[in-house]
């Protein structure tokens, strides 16, 4: 084996050739000699494949450019709609993932902002009480919608904030439904109004009348509500709508079969 | 070529650079021509076979990884596997004997017919060898291979292909003495 890996030594030019070596080294170069022939032209086919290799590099760029677009999208859709995702939702492991490496808004933050972002409407939907009552009935319906996503992230939340949380999230609960109570009121006060300012001779001119007068006592007040807060000026308006929902709802209902009627 | 340099163009070729597979081109084509010519024996195969590697390359260097012995041996394992292929198809390596009664085709150029006419001695004197022998002997002094990268190419162990040249040279040197005699 020796002469094996000392014939291989000199052949590779680090070793002198001596001894059983020195001819097989010999017969290597004739070897070497005879193979060496001219190689014939093969121009044509080096600028096949030279051009070949451009072509395949250029689609495969585009092959791998494609999907990677496409799993990145996915990843950007997986990861938005995720960092989203309320409890119950498919998604919501995501999210959960997400919170553990600062990806996603912690349960706090979330809470925050979106109790702020309930406020903001509750306060758009104050704002536009007396002028467009119906306006003011729907964004208080957005808030309320908003309110009950929002106690989904209740569960999440440390104990230790979490009551502060909750009493936030009903305070703005019942401030959402006073005002679409009485958004509702005003909108079917103004109704009837319309109605029997169309029709003065009709029997419903009188009550409705009587309805288009309170409203507008009810709309001095909320002007001055709206003016000085969120509604600890309606309390005294709206005490008996706002201090029991249902109750309220009933008025409402009152009002607008005064008016109908 | 360097290795660094080799692996360069390597990887620009395999991304679509036209003009680092040119240099691969230049640089292996006469190789690979002169490997195959020492094992099929005839000018024309041997442009096939050296073309047909071209074609695998470029089929393939996307799944070329440098490990091992490196891209001279995965091109001349592709060269090598041609010409089985091409003695598969032709029946005709199994058969020593044919070797020397190989025909030549005389419509081929005068360039080409006295490479067959050398090639045909090659065969001649290659006959005398085994099969693993006349693969060892044609990719370490026709194809320019190193002892590691002949046996990476054929897949053997280093040393086998150690003792399959030390005994092809030996067998070599003895016949050729014989036939001076």
């Amino acid at each position: 084996m020796s002469s094996e890996r000392d014939l291989d030594k000199v052949l590779a030019g680090k070793r002198e050739p001596e001894g059983d070596s020195a001819p097989l080294a010999d017969m290597a170069r004739q070897l070497e000699g005879m193979f060496d022939v001219e190689t014939p032209s093969a121009n044509r086919e080096r600028a096949v494949f030279a051009s070949a290799v451009g072509v395949r590099g250029r689609r495969s760029a585009a092959r791998y450019i494609a999907p990677a677009i496409a799993g990145i999208s996915l990843l950007a859709a997986v990861y938005f709609a995720g960092r989203a995702a309320d409890p119950g939702n498919a998604l919501y492991p995501v999210r959960k993932a997400l919170q553990e490496v600062d990806l996603a808004p912690r349960p706090t933050e979330e809470l925050d902002e979106r109790l702020a972002a309930a406020n903001t409407t509750l306060q758009k939907a104050e704002a536009f009480l007396i002028e467009r009552p119906g306006r003011s009935q729907k964004l208080a319906a957005d808030a309320i919608k908003a309110l009950g996503g929002v106690e989904l992230l209740l569960a999440d939340v440390p104990e230790s904030d979490r009551e502060r949380y909750r009493a936030r999230v009903e305070e703005l609960h019942n401030n959402a439904l006073v005002i679409l109570v009485e958004a509702s009121v005003r909108e079917v006060t103004e109704d009837t109004g319309a109605s029997s300012s169309r029709s003065p001779g009709s029997e419903n001119s009188g009550p409705g009348s009587e309805s288009s007068g309170s409203g507008s006592g009810d709309s001095g007040d909320s002007g001055d509500s709206s003016g000085s807060g969120s509604g600890d000026s309606d309390e005294e308006d709206n005490s008996g709508s706002g201090s029991d929902s249902s109750g309220s709802g009933s008025g409402s209902d009152d009002n607008s079969g005064s008016g109908s009627g | 070529m360097d290795n660094a340099q080799l692996r360069q163009e390597v990887r620009r070729a395999a991304r679509g650079d036209e003009e680092s597979a040119a240099l691969l081109f230049d640089h292996y084509h006469p190789r690979l021509y002169r490997y195959a010519l020492a094992r099929v024996g005839s000018s024309q195969d041997a442009e096939d076979v050296a073309a047909e590697t071209f074609a695998r390359v470029l089929r393939d260097l996307d799944r070329f990884r440098w490990r091992g012995a490196g891209f001279d041996a995965w091109l001349f394992r592709i060269a090598h596997n041609l010409v089985m292929d091409h003695f598969r198809r032709s029946g005709r390596e199994s058969l020593d004997e044919d070797m020397d009664t190989q025909e030549l085709d005389l419509r081929t150029p005068e360039g080409a017919f006295l490479q067959d006419e050398l090639a045909r001695e090659v065969q001649d004197m290659l006959s005398h060898l085994t099969h693993d022998q006349r693969d060892v002997i044609a990719l370490r002094f026709a194809g320019g291979l190193d002892t590691h990268e002949t046996a990476a190419a054929l897949g053997k162990k280093v040393n086998a292909v150690r003792q399959l040249q030390f005994r092809a040279l030996e067998t070599l040197r003895k016949r050729m003495a014989h036939d001076v005699v």
